[in-house]
């Protein structure tokens, strides 16, 4: 290969100008530049594919890659599990399409708008959550779970945390992972049943496991099976009498006509804000909040950085800043913060505060009532099925529990079956669950219109048949 | 070439309501699906009203072009790689980041993919990871990569845990501490001590600005579990004995990690495996391309050596035959870090952008990004007043350096942050300086990599130049700066967490019309 | 044969004898009295000694001048140097600050090339008041409170400085002296002030820092004080150094403390409050005792500024395994040459807790840090 290409991305490799540089600095070859180098450190001996040099021909490269993927494009999908399809106002692609965000890193006084789009969708999910104070997102759900659940035992000082069993099982690995320490896990965790045939919280496992040793009580709601929890009030009684923290980890697009967790007593709230606009981008759509009231104990342990806004010296004017009581992060005080921070997923805030703005009152109330019906509806259809039971009476969002086991079919042979009907089918529940044998977990949502949900409930009835 | 014209700049200044001020009631965003007739009869009414919304939902309600003017206003009131020099921002190689990688992150193929879908129907995908991890392995130097982590932060947490488990899985409960130095990044310390780790920080040499040998042997013990160290440090500074480090570590069992945050110098030029690592990282959202985001999501790719294989957390994208899967059954693993796959788009990007180059134009990147920066270090240093380059040894640097403003301070009065700020006056993202604590007074960091032409160096130098000349003549307007930034800076936002200084922050709009 | 350098050499022979009385400063009659009723031998006169034997082997190149007796002659006498005798102070018995003034004016009349002068702050501002940045001097550190940048690290350095400065010329350069309200600073107040600068020779290795105005670092600080509460065992006691960052101990303890002076905690508890060296030694021998302590602003002294009640035999009682030293890394980086300085008085004991040690930075966290003689 020529050693003489000029690449677009790399423009001091003009042959003429690169040597001008290097006559500057008293180089007489690359590896003079890197003299500081011993030779044993050096290496050249890559095998490496050959460059797609040309735009062109990387994009048909890359996208005869992707074309082996499915997708909303060319399949129904079903399939939720802590990651939905759900629709995106164009308004939220634009912005995200916008070259100052997406390539900016976030400072201070250069990045105003940057600070204003964060400040605003601070702003935003307090309304939503009835909470006060948020920061920069966490990695996904899971590791805001796992912050929130080391938060309860900082705030109390208390080692166990209750949680309970129909949470997001991929956020609670995620969260585990997170308390692990060199000498023992950072606090324990116990669960707690749900009722086999609503999908509520058991409320009397609740109060046998609730002592002045727990730290936290933390559910999720709705829950991971769809459950919407109806005693969230009580949940929050019990473990506020216990001297508990309440923790919810909660579907923000839910709350539009789901009571915010901050009205019903949690003091922790947590979750993924993956439904508020992200797309699902074959996992990438996900990223953490953390939220608490407007009280110094809960905001002091938050770990990452938030944006405040104050007055500037001109009238009228409002600014922003990142240094909001910065010292509480690793940034300041290195290992001396209780926890780490880092780049996270600071891009799907400005997406989820895009969102909000763009739904407003209306659209989030008519998107929570949307995913409740058309639940309702396919719920109604396909317990029509000769075979085929909802196994969760309580109400359902977002989720349904679909039980195949009167079918004779295991679920993996269903979705086998479905795919080949361009439809991605929902989540086995058995790959996580020992006692949901042929249950599957049905994702429906918004975007699922009614021909979409009869379409599915055909085909099934068609493959169990 | 010709010569540097500093042109008059004024940021977009739009005074832009808060989004909340907008709101006018009744008026719509966005219209959703009515739900079919059918539906609405069929489904019935849902009782879940003990847990309805009662509480008020105070979001604004604005219409769509409204919205839009608002957030390109608000958008063109920051400043990205896209629209101004991001040579200020060591350690965060503000990069460029092509744009047929972008475009290509967003197509359905990809953004509308699930992640749990089965992996029958995603393969394209999965190649893209097999073939990323393939590269890495090349580039670094190690026997396996995992793109987990979502950044730097976070691949650095998860490499502290294989230290963990690799300990644990050889017995040894004795080992306790982590040696790393106070030029790596904060986030070495941070991560490893929520692990429960106790930190041993090595100072750098007053003369060389590396760790000191003799102290680094004594912070050496039997209760070394690892080592985590950055190299080049954060001072643009390269340990040449680096090895001789690695070999020490390993002589009391520890592991050595290496923060490849600063990668950039080192493409195609020297590997991870050469200086005898067991464990590595590269951000994708800096070395690789992928963008900042203003500030994520981003992508730690961690790579290992075959002793620790097993230990990456899980699931890891295997190959068998033809097929392309998803390893979730991997007993030793340290488990689940991150949701489904990590960031795929990013994975993406990073794979068009080792591609679009090989291993060549790789190789050119660390070539340019260290000529640059010796190139501008030296013009700096000429021609720039007030500049000092502490820890001065004749060596040449890599990729950045470490400055101090300190000469000009005690001139002019002037420092760091007022340089930072007037920057900004001339279409120029903020510097940045140092992580604390400082070990050099008046601290700032250029970087100035492969994106950035001779002409944009040069425009740099000549911006500083300016502005140090401002700082003796006219000391006023520099230390009042930015006056041409979108908004001013707010004065009454307090750093401390102090309870009372909390009583004084504004994080949300609710709190602000309570307070001010 | 060039003409021989004129020195002048000033000696405050009660510098210092408050500290090791536990007083916290040797200014006023009053406290030189009660250190004197404990039997307190003066320092100063041999640390100037110190500095002396350093000028021997150029002796032939300069010429001493001092007054008669302990302000100077009888130091230079005992290092075998003659010395023009310019006075003799007021009362041989007690000399006085007026004593140090009269002295430094005599010099300054006398014009001479440099002043040595053995003291502490106190010294260093009566010397300044006369004396300005007229004529360049070197300080022997010899009294409790050392805040002055005016100070060598110790007296053989303060010797070679003023040796290098002789024979090679070289650089001057202004350094601050400060002092503290020394009535404040028995009541437990730190407030160092500026008092003015004198010119001294421009050795960075050498000359003393000047002690940073301890910043804000509230967070800090409660975790080195964290991390040494928790890890603090049942039954031993701990001697808690003097100053800022070891007062926080005390603070999260809730426990009363004296800021520049020694107290000491076991289980919880004080048992010993503002110790000074016979009270330390008693309780050495009586309990198994750590001790915890600090490095003194810029200077980087662990030992020998400040805290002569941890006199060589009190910490070789107490081991050296058995000292834990604290600080913010800030300070750590502040430090000359990033080290940090023993001083104790006994040179043998110095040598020993030489090397690399784990300073407490943070909670579970250590910073490795050297320790020079």
């Amino acid at each position: 290969m020529s050693k003489n290409i000029v690449y677009p991305y790399i423009p001091n490799t003009v042959p003429e100008i690169k040597k001008e540089m290097m006559d500057a600095v008293n180089a007489g070859s690359e590896r003079e530049i890197f003299e500081v180098i011993p030779d044993h450190l050096l290496y050249n001996d890559f095998d490496f594919p050959e460059p797609i040099l040309d735009e062109y021909s990387l994009k048909r490269h890359t996208e005869e890659l992707l074309d082996k993927n499915a997708n909303l494009g060319t399949h129904l999908c079903f399939l939720g599990a802590g990651c939905a399809p759900h629709f995106i106002p164009a308004v939220v692609d634009e912005v995200l399409k916008r070259g100052e965000l997406v390539t900016a890193y976030t400072s201070d006084l250069g990045d105003q708008g940057r600070g204003q789009m964060q400040f605003e969708y601070q702003s935003l999910m307090a309304e939503l959550l009835d909470m006060d104070v948020t920061t920069f997102p966490q990695y996904d759900g899971g590791s805001s779970l796992g912050h929130a659940i080391r938060m309860t035992k900082r705030l109390t000082g208390r080692k166990k945390v209750l949680v309970a069993a129909s949470i997001n099982p991929f956020a609670l690995n995620v969260a585990q992972n997170y308390l692990s320490q060199i000498d023992g896990n950072y606090c324990e965790i116990e669960m707690i049943a749900y009722d086999s045939k609503t999908g509520l919280l058991d409320l009397d496992d609740l109060k046998s496991k609730l002592n002045d040793e727990v730290a936290g009580v933390v559910i999720e709601n709705p829950t991971f099976l769809g459950t919407i929890e109806v005693n969230a009030k009580e949940i929050s009684a019990m473990a506020k009498a216990a001297g508990a923290e309440f923790v919810v980890y909660a579907d923000p697009i839910s709350l539009g006509v789901l009571e915010a967790p901050g009205a019903y007593g949690a003091t922790i709230a947590c979750g993924d804000i993956h439904s508020l606009g992200l797309h699902m981008a074959a996992g990438a759509g996900v990223g953490g909040y953390v939220m608490v009231k407007d009280e110094y104990k809960y905001a002091k342990e938050l770990k990452d950085m938030m944006y405040a806004a104050s007055p500037t010296g001109v009238e009228g004017e409002i600014g922003f800043s990142f240094e909001a009581s910065f010292d509480r992060t690793s940034y300041e005080i290195r290992e001396k913060a209780a926890e780490f921070t880092g780049t996270s997923a600071g891009l799907w805030t400005a997406a989820a505060g895009v969102y909000l703005a763009t739904m407003g009152p209306a659209g989030m109330k008519e998107v929570g009532e949307s995913i409740i019906s058309r639940c309702a509806y396919a719920a109604k259809k396909l317990s029509g099925i000769k075979g085929v039971e909802i196994a969760l009476s309580g109400p359902a969002f977002k989720e349904i529990v679909v039980d195949f086991s009167g079918t004779g079919k295991t679920v993996e042979e269903i979705n086998d079956k479905l795919l080949e009907k361009k439809i991605i089918g929902g989540y086995d529940l058995s790959k996580i669950y020992d006692d949901q044998k042929g249950r599957m977990l049905l994702c429906v949502t918004e975007i699922h219109l009614k021909k979409d949900i009869d379409k599915l409930v055909d085909a099934i009835a068609e493959i169990v048949a | 070439m010709k010569n540097v014209e500093i042109k008059e700049f004024h940021q977009a200044r739009w005074n832009e309501p808060i989004v909340m001020e907008l709101s006018v009631p009744g008026e719509r965003g966005v219209l959703l699906p009515t739900l079919e007739k059918e539906i609405e009869e069929e489904a019935g009414s849902v009782d879940f009203s003990a847990i309805a919304r009662k509480s008020p939902l105070n979001l604004p309600e604005i219409n769509q072009p409204r919205l839009v003017r608002h957030y390109s206003r608000v958008t063109q009131e920051m400043m990205g790689s896209d629209n101004t020099l991001g040579i200020s921002q060591g350690t965060c190689t503000l990069k460029y980041n092509p744009k047929v990688q972008e475009h290509m992150a967003l197509d359905k193929r990809i953004a509308d993919v699930h992640p749990l879908q089965g992996v029958s129907t995603m393969q394209g995908i999965l190649e893209i990871y097999y073939k990323t991890d393939r590269m890495m392995r090349e580039l670094a130097g190690m026997d396996k990569f995992s793109f987990l982590p979502t950044g730097g932060g976070q691949a650095i947490y998860v490499n502290a845990q294989i230290v963990k488990k690799y300990h644990e899985s050889v017995g040894n409960t004795h080992k306790t501490e982590i040696v790393t130095t106070l030029h790596s990044h904060p986030v070495d310390a941070s991560a490893s001590s929520t692990l429960g780790y106790k930190i041993i920080t090595l100072m750098p040499d007053p003369v060389t600005g590396l760790p000191n040998w003799d102290e680094y042997k004594a912070a050496l013990s039997d209760k070394t579990a690892a080592i985590f160290i950055t190299n080049p440090e954060d001072t643009g500074i390269f340990n040449d004995r680096i090895d001789e480090f690695v070999k020490a570590a390993h002589e009391v069992d520890a592991v050595c990690v290496y923060d490849q945050a600063n990668a950039n110098a080192l493409l195609g030029v020297a590997r991870a495996g050469e200086a005898g690592f067991d464990l590595m990282h590269f951000n994708l959202h800096k070395t690789f391309s992928a963008p900042h985001g203003s500030d994520g999501p981003g992508c730690g790719a961690i790579g290992c050596k075959e002793k620790f294989a097993a230990f990456v957390p899980k699931p890891t994208v295997e190959k068998d035959g033809d097929m392309y899967y998803l390893d979730y059954d991997r007993e030793d693993s340290v488990g689940y870090v991150k949701f489904y796959m990590g960031n795929a788009q990013a994975v993406l990007k990073a794979y068009m952008w080792c591609m679009s180059l090989g291993i060549d134009g790789l190789r050119q990147v660390a070539v340019t990004s260290v000529l640059n920066n010796q190139y501008m270090l030296k013009e700096i240093l000429e021609k720039v007043p007030g500049v000092k380059l502490y820890f001065d040894d004749g060596r040449r640097r890599m990729e950045q350096t470490r400055l101090s403003f300190e000469p000009l301070m005690e001139e002019t009065g002037c420092g760091a942050v007022d340089v930072n700020h007037r920057l900004i006056d001339y279409g120029i993202s903020e510097l940045w300086m140092s992580h604390h604590p400082f070990t050099v007074p008046e601290p700032f960091t250029p970087e100035p990599c492969e994106s950035y032409n001779k002409y944009d160096l040069d425009y740099y130098v000549e911006v500083l130049r300016r502005i140090a000349v401002e700082c003796k003549e006219d000391p006023e307007t520099v230390k009042t700066a930015p006056h041409k930034a979108a908004r001013h800076a707010p004065v009454a936002v307090p750093e401390t967490s102090s309870e009372e200084d909390f009583k004084k922050l504004a994080t949300t709009w609710r709190a602000y019309k309570k307070r001010f | 044969m060039t003409e021989k350098k004129k020195i002048g050499l000033i000696v405050n022979p009660v510098a210092g004898v408050g500290g090791k009385a536990g007083l916290k400063g040797s200014d006023g009659e009053a406290v030189q009295k009660a250190a004197f009723e404990k039997g307190i031998k003066p320092e100063a006169p041999d640390k100037a000694i110190r500095a002396l034997n350093v000028l021997k082997d150029i002796s032939e190149e300069i010429v001493l001048y001092s007054y008669d007796g302990e302000m100077g002659c009888s130091e230079a006498a005992a290092v075998g140097f003659e010395v023009m005798k310019l006075g003799r102070p007021e009362s041989d018995a007690k000399t006085t600050s007026k004593d140090t003034e009269t002295l430094a004016k005599a010099l300054v009349n006398e014009k001479v090339d440099l002043i040595i002068f053995a003291g502490g702050d106190g010294t260093a501002r009566n010397v300044c008041g006369v004396v300005g940045d007229s004529i360049p001097v070197v300080g022997i550190p010899a009294g409790v409170k050392i805040h002055s940048g005016v100070y060598a690290v110790n007296p053989e350095s303060a010797g070679q400085a003023a040796k290098q400065f002789l024979t090679e010329g070289g650089n001057i350069k202004e350094a601050e002296v400060m002092d503290l309200d020394e009535d404040l600073y028995r009541k437990g107040v730190i407030s160092p002030r500026l008092y003015g600068y004198m010119s001294i020779p421009d050795n960075r290795k050498k000359m003393q820092h000047v002690k940073m105005r301890s910043v804000s670092q509230v967070a800090a600080l409660d975790y080195i004080a964290t991390d040494i509460i928790q890890s603090m065992e049942e039954d031993v006691v701990y001697i808690i150094g003097a100053g800022t960052t070891t007062r926080n101990i005390m603070i999260l303890l809730g426990l009363d403390y004296t800021l520049i002076g020694v107290d000491a905690v076991c289980n919880g508890m004080l048992v010993g409050r503002d110790l000074d060296e016979s009270q330390l030694w008693k309780l050495v021998n009586e309990k198994k005792c750590r001790l915890v302590i600090t490095a003194i602003g810029g200077q980087g002294h662990i030992f020998g500024r400040g805290n002569q009640q941890l006199s060589p035999r009190v910490i070789r009682k107490i081991g050296t395994d058995n000292i834990t030293v604290i600080a913010t890394k800030e300070k750590l980086l502040s430090l000359p040459d990033r080290c940090m300085l023993t001083d104790t008085g006994d040179s043998k004991l110095d040598k020993s807790l030489e090397g690399y040690i784990r300073v407490v930075t943070g909670l579970n966290e250590r910073t490795m840090c050297a320790v020079r003689v």
